[in-house]
């Protein structure tokens, strides 16, 4: 990203720098006066945090859709901000609405199924827990930063290699039909649909297993060692 | 319980906690911006293969809608500016549209002063 050099002062009335981004209450007073300019400031001071968003949501996806997907909602944020009426609030809420829509889209694109209620997995989820002395630990540690917990699992997982990302993503979309069938057969089918070549149960059941493996060993590496059982 | 039970349980405690985590509902406004997962060398060599002038090329209409990727979700934006935000598809009329390339034509002439002042 190119630093930013303080030229929409004119409009935020403060000297933006790269270590000091315009707030989101100042990018709505530039995209209220000149929404060319709000979407230049955005990308100026944002862009890179648009692209996190998308590394975030778009995971089992590669950069070369990310940056796709990065295109289209600075276009469509374009579009919109040049429109009569445009509502210039929230212009960040806004590009991240426009970024999940993409993402939506792209993962359909390529064949993923993804199921987008969070409420769907909870009784799978308290299912799961039920019984395991592994799932009593992190349940009730007091000492477990969750937000950093899920930074740390979602850079991790960007790194696994194509086939595991893939059964990863499908699987954690999916997770719900899975357990309602308590089988691994449906997961090959969908990741087959994906790579579009014929996945068998055992190599999508491994591959899983594997990326599961690697996950753990690296969020141990970082510090959140409550993987160990006695 | 048997090991391998045991092992089975930890498995799918394992799924559980990951499945958990990475379908977490968030709302699109309220991200948290400082726990966004961090860029690797590689991706941010992708971001800054748009180059220095992608906004500049943008706001020309230099760059185009991707075109396998045309929308297949076309929900309302809900929680981008709340009901109003339908005011925004309204059409352009003809006065607007040249209102708009002008300031366009500033903003590319005041974008291209910068790119050469940077250089």
């Amino acid at each position: 990203m190119p630093a930013a050099t303080g030229w929409f002062d004119q409009y935020a009335g403060v000297a933006m720098t790269a270590h000091n981004p315009v707030s989101e209450a100042e990018l709505e007073a530039v995209f209220e006066n000149d929404p060319d300019f709000g979407v230049e400031a955005l990308f100026e001071d944002y862009g890179e945090t648009v692209f996190r968003y998308i590394k975030k949501h778009g995971w089992g996806l590669q950069h070369a859709d990310w940056l796709d997907v990065l295109q289209q909602t600075m276009l469509e944020l374009t579009v919109k901000a040049r429109s009569p009426g445009f509502d210039h609030r929230k212009p960040l809420s806004i590009v991240f609405t426009i970024a999940s829509r993409r993402i939506k889209d792209k993962l359909r694109r390529k064949k993923h199924q993804p199921n987008s209620d969070p409420d769907a997995i909870l009784d799978y989820v308290a299912k799961d827990y039920a019984g395991s002395e592994f799932a009593m630990k992190w349940k009730y540690a007091d000492n477990i930063h969750w937000e950093d917990f899920r930074q740390a699992l979602h850079e991790i997982i960007a790194t696994l290699p194509g086939k595991q990302l893939i059964v990863a993503r499908v699987f954690v979309d999916n997770y719900e039909d899975f357990r309602e069938r308590d089988t691994y057969g449906p997961l090959a089918e969908l990741v087959s649909k994906v790579t579009g070549e014929a996945e068998t149960v055992a190599g999508v059941k491994s591959a899983w297993h594997e990326a599961k493996a690697k996950i753990v060993r690296e969020l141990t590496r970082r510090g959140f060692n409550f993987f160990e059982t006695e | 319980m048997t090991d391998r039970s045991k092992q089975e349980r930890d498995q799918r405690a394992l799924d559980a906690l990951f499945v958990s985590q990475l379908r977490r509902h968030e709302r699109c406004d309220e991200v948290d911006v400082d726990h966004l997962p961090k860029l690797t060398k590689e991706e941010k060599e992708a971001l800054e293969s748009l180059g220095p002038d992608f906004i500049g090329r943008l706001l020309a209409g230099n760059v185009q809608p991707i075109r396998d990727d045309s929308p297949v979700e076309n929900e309302e934006l809900l929680c981008a500016g709340g009901m109003s935000y339908g005011m925004n598809r309204a059409d352009i009329d003809e006065g607007t549209a040249e209102e708009i390339e002008r300031k366009r034509n500033e903003i590319i002439e005041k974008h291209n002063k910068k790119v050469e002042q940077n250089e």
